[in-house]
């Protein structure tokens, strides 16, 4: 997206102060699934949430839609303090949608296509007959690339990249704010996964959305999104804009994140960082910087003992790293 | 245009019901290739229409006595003979399985609605009040089932009433516990979440969204609960506590035939033969039902 | 330099009876692994290659039937072995098997180190003591960390890419010539996938063992394979060196693949039109012809023939017959 010439005022959509966010464990032991995160979604955003598994960027996704609450940090929507509210007024509710990673579970087995997607319409009184609700969905269907022969048939006779498809239609058609999109293609084949990506680039153009997109496909990443945090056990490492990390990456994870990553090109293969070690468990993650244990460039005893602030090093290009202190 | 306006609709309803036919057809196919199932169906489908057909097909009346004939054994005039107090026995049997599927049916329609609502609650919602219910169900299954129809059934009173409601009191924690199991784990199920995230409110996930997958395990459960069902009721009727005379129920008939085991054994026989073939349908169509349900639900994965 | 052969696979043909028709999986699949090499075979989900592997351990069970063809390792066709030659000399020791979830895989009441020394001490008739050593050094090898307390614990209690080393060292220890790797990374954390894949090949190397390797994903290929077979539908419609296939890449099929992934060398991913075929009513003549930019009234009627583009390389599509004219889209390549 190239930048206008004119001045664009920024619209804050969704802004997160030290959000943390831990499952209880057994007896007296949390999850530490989002420990500390802090972040900013303006509108028009395309925001990436990229990690591997327990960097928490899923538990991030369902708080910033305040799915599930948070249990430390503030939330705030349009600038409005939404934290302690339970149960999101039904207007603000729609604003939010999401579209989730696995489209075999995401769609009710027994319900058909035109009222999977046209639950929304009826909850916020958006239609007030069949009639209504059924041009409302053919015309959503058709918005991502299918027919109307879909309204009657049930999700198991659709195949995998149809039902992502009829799940992103589902959140669409609300006309949401924002759209969180977690992980809306790692279980479709390639092919597939090409067409719905265009789909999301396209409908985001059309309709002027934010999306913030949940990953763990760092090329993946680099083709949608302009923005994004890479995360690791509940905490930021590195955030800024997707091309300035990917020509510069400055955390030790990202880097060797980007070296090891599987690459068609022969010559783009660099010596790889093969991280050491597993992921450690988010019960009880490491103390001080979190990915200590496993890095290559771990300076001393500050990165075991003191957590690393997040960091603005260069033009909002943010580090969370003693390297750069 | 009548006729074209129907064709019209007609057409349209095909269209738009389109899967549930395919879904129905894949059904009969696999109902088709069960044998266990085609006999239990059979079966049940006799009772049935004996049930509802039983003034038309029953030769004689079923109260009235003929003193003059009693206990004569099976001949042209009566095919399975006739009891202590000269009535068919046929006729009586005919009768006596209208009584055996209204039992059945007025406990299934108690404890179904009722274990369905209760196991829902608990499951959705959690907390206290899935313990309150939880508890007291473990109360009503501590108890063996007959024992305890028995003991409700005698302190309601001996009638055919209060032996379905004592049956369906002893029953319900069952279904109850299914619906909660059913919950609990459909509950967790992305396609939930996503109402969730679309605003749908707890009482319309639970009826439109929980309850219709719920239902399937329910009623497989109940169709092999239902030979249990007169199994139960006959037992409670042969000791007395259930239909009184002279209602032709198959338990009462056993019971006061019972001393007429050894010289007119066609007197408790007959009846207890009833019993046997319905259950044994029913078991055959729960079995059956059961067994297509599974590959059914699995089917629609890749 | 002569290779050898090692797995030979002719005309492999694998129908699946299903309620709602045939399905037919696999359509004449032909493939050569040799002794030594790291080959991968990429397809995309309903391709065939899961079934290839099934069919190469004879595994491939009701609904399914092989209709015909011929798997020859070191010389025997394993189609035509009993069952229990094939349970007793090939499963599990001369061709073993990693899969996508090892854990499952894994017997859940056996600790890790008492499952790896059950096929030592059957298979390679070592005393209780002689397999409880070996299985330390083979814990070791592939790099797992405290190899003692490992082989003490229990599957559940291990991540997914420790699981997948234990599973290695499973399947290496009876020392196979072959060893399939049925998606062994797909559900594993990119930095544990690099892990996994570099040990692969390290102990492939070390101990002279041969690998077919089976994904979707082409990347992993690229890194780790030396030679690479594309499936789509049922057919083998590729087959050649990593680099040739990468860089020259000449059926539509692997090239539109190429362009769909998001790799290093694109900014966009390009769509293949259309989707995976029904095999129940799968297309006729070639399975790809539907969704090719290129289709020619032949390609309609005729199963593609095999033809060779440079040495090694091999590719089943009617464009490289020599003089075509350019396909029904006008395109000239």
């Amino acid at each position: 997206m190239k930048e206008d010439t004119k001045e664009e005022k920024v619209e804050e959509l969704i802004k997160l102060r030290e959000i943390k966010k831990y499952f209880p464990w057994k007896k007296h032991e949390y999850v530490k699934a989002v420990d500390g995160v802090s972040l900013q979604i303006n509108k028009r955003d395309i925001f990436g949430l990229v990690g591997e598994s327990g960097s928490g960027k899923t538990t991030l996704g369902r708080i910033m839609l305040h799915l599930i609450d948070s249990t430390s940090g503030d939330i705030f929507y349009k600038g409005e303090d939404i934290t302690r509210i339970k149960r999101l007024e039904k207007s603000m509710r729609r604003n939010m949608q999401i579209v989730f990673q696995d489209p075999y579970s995401s769609l009710h087995p027994r319900k058909k296509i035109k009222d999977i997607i046209g639950s929304g319409l009826r909850t916020h009184h958006l239609v007030k007959s069949e009639g209504e609700l059924i041009t409302k969905v053919e015309e959503f269907l058709n918005l991502v690339g299918m027919g109307e022969e879909h309204l009657y048939r049930y999700p198991h006779e659709l195949s995998g990249g149809q039902r992502q498809r009829v799940a992103i239609a589902r959140a669409l058609i609300l006309n949401p704010e924002f759209v969180v999109l977690d992980e809306p293609t790692s279980s479709l084949d390639v092919s597939v996964q090409a067409e719905i990506l265009n789909l999301l680039k396209r409908l985001r153009e059309e309709l002027n959305l934010t999306y913030i997109f949940i990953t763990h496909d760092l090329y993946l990443a680099r083709i949608i999104t302009e923005k994004i945090a890479i995360m690791y056990l509940g905490k930021i490492a590195e955030y800024g804009e997707t091309e300035n990390i990917f020509e510069n990456p400055l955390h030790p994870y990202t880097k060797a994140l980007f070296s090891v990553v599987p690459k068609l090109d022969p010559k783009k293969r660099t010596k790889k960082i093969i991280l050491k070690g597993e992921i450690p468990s988010p019960i009880n993650p490491p103390l001080g910087c979190r990915f200590h244990t496993r890095c290559s460039e771990k300076i001393g005893e500050i990165c075991e003992k003191v957590l690393p602030p997040l960091k603005e090093i260069k033009d909002k290009h943010f580090v969370a790293c003693h390297l750069y202190d | 245009m009548v006729r074209e306006n129907l064709q019209n609709w007609i057409t349209s309803w095909n269209k738009r019901h389109s899967s549930e036919i395919s879904d129905f057809k894949e059904a009969v196919y696999l109902i088709r290739k069960s044998p266990l199932i085609i006999v239990g169906l059979s079966i049940i489908l006799m009772l049935i229409i004996v049930a509802i057909f039983a003034p038309c097909i029953a030769p004689y009346d079923p109260i009235t006595m003929h003193l003059d004939n009693r206990l004569a054994p099976p001949s042209k005039a009566h095919l399975l003979g006739t009891d202590e107090l000269g009535r068919d026995i046929l006729s009586r049997i005919i009768y006596g399985a209208g009584i055996a599927l209204n039992i059945m049916i007025i406990v299934l329609a108690i404890d179904l609605p009722l274990g369905i609502l209760l196991g829902l609650i608990a499951g959705y919602f959690g907390g206290w009040i899935d313990e309150i219910i939880m508890r007291l169900s473990d109360i009503f299954m501590a108890f063996p089932r007959l024992i305890l129809a028995m003991a409700i059934g005698t302190a309601l009173g001996p009638n055919l009433r209060n032996t379905m409601i004592a049956i369906a009191l002893t029953m319900w924690p069952v279904y109850a516990r299914l619906a909660r199991g059913e919950t609990l784990s459909i509950k967790e199920r992305t396609f939930i979440e996503a109402e969730k995230a679309l605003g749908t409110s707890n009482l319309k996930i639970l009826v439109f969204n929980i309850l219709p997958l719920c239902l399937s395990t329910l009623i497989v459960r109940a169709t092999l609960d239902m030979g249990n069902i007169i199994r139960i009721a006959a037992g409670m009727s042969f000791l007395g506590l259930g239909a009184q005379p002279p209602t032709p129920d198959w338990g009462l008939m056993i019971s006061t035939g019972r001393k007429f085991l050894i010289s007119q054994w066609w007197v408790p026989t007959f009846p207890g033969f009833a019993i046997l073939l319905a259950v044994f349908g029913f078991n055959l169509l729960g079995d059956g039902i059961r067994d297509i349900s599974d590959p059914h639900l699995r089917r629609g994965r890749q | 330099m002569v290779k050898d052969l090692l797995l030979e696979i002719k005309d492999l043909q694998i129908n699946f009876y299903t309620y709602r028709g045939v399905v037919k999986a696999l359509n004449g699949v032909n493939l050569k692994i040799y002794k030594g090499e790291f080959f991968g075979l990429v397809g995309e989900t309903g391709c065939g290659k899961s079934v290839t592997a099934s069919g190469v351990l004879n595994l491939v069970q009701n609904p399914g039937k092989i209709e015909k063809g011929e798997i020859i390792f070191k010389e025997r066709d394993l189609l035509k072995m009993s069952k229990e030659e094939i349970r007793e000399k090939i499963r599990g020791k001369e061709i073993t098997m990693i899969m996508q979830y090892p854990v499952s895989a894994l017997n859940p009441v056996m600790n890790n180190g008492d499952q790896i020394a059950e096929g030592l001490i059957a298979n390679k008739n070592m005393s209780e003591r002689e397999a409880k050593k070996r299985v330390i050094e083979l814990l070791r090898e592939v790099n797992i960390p405290e190899p003692e307390k490992i082989a003490r614990q229990y599957p559940h209690q291990l991540s997914g890419g420790m699981a997948q080393r234990v599973m290695i060292a499973m399947m290496l220890s009876t020392e196979p010539s072959l060893l399939i790797a049925d998606e062994p990374t797909t559900a594993l954390d990119v930095s544990i996938q690099a892990q996994v894949l570099s040990l692969l090949k390290d102990l492939i190397s070390k101990h002279k063992a041969t690998v077919l390797l089976i994904t979707h994903d082409l990347s992993v290929v690229a890194e780790t394979c030396d030679r690479v077979g594309v499936m789509y539908a049922g057919d083998m419609v590729e087959v050649g060196e990593v680099d040739q296939i990468i860089n020259n890449p000449q059926h539509p099929y692997t090239k539109g693949l190429i362009n769909a992934i998001p790799s290093d060398r694109r900014k966009e991913l390009v769509e293949i039109r259309g989707s995976v075929p029904d095999l129940v009513n799968p297309p006729s003549g070639c399975r790809f012809h539907p969704r090719c930019d290129y289709v020619r009234d032949l390609c309609k009627n005729e199963k593609p023939k095999v033809l060779q583009v440079e040495k090694n390389h091999i590719v089943a599509c009617f464009l490289y017959e020599g003089g075509y004219e350019g396909g029904e889209s006008g395109r000239t390549d």
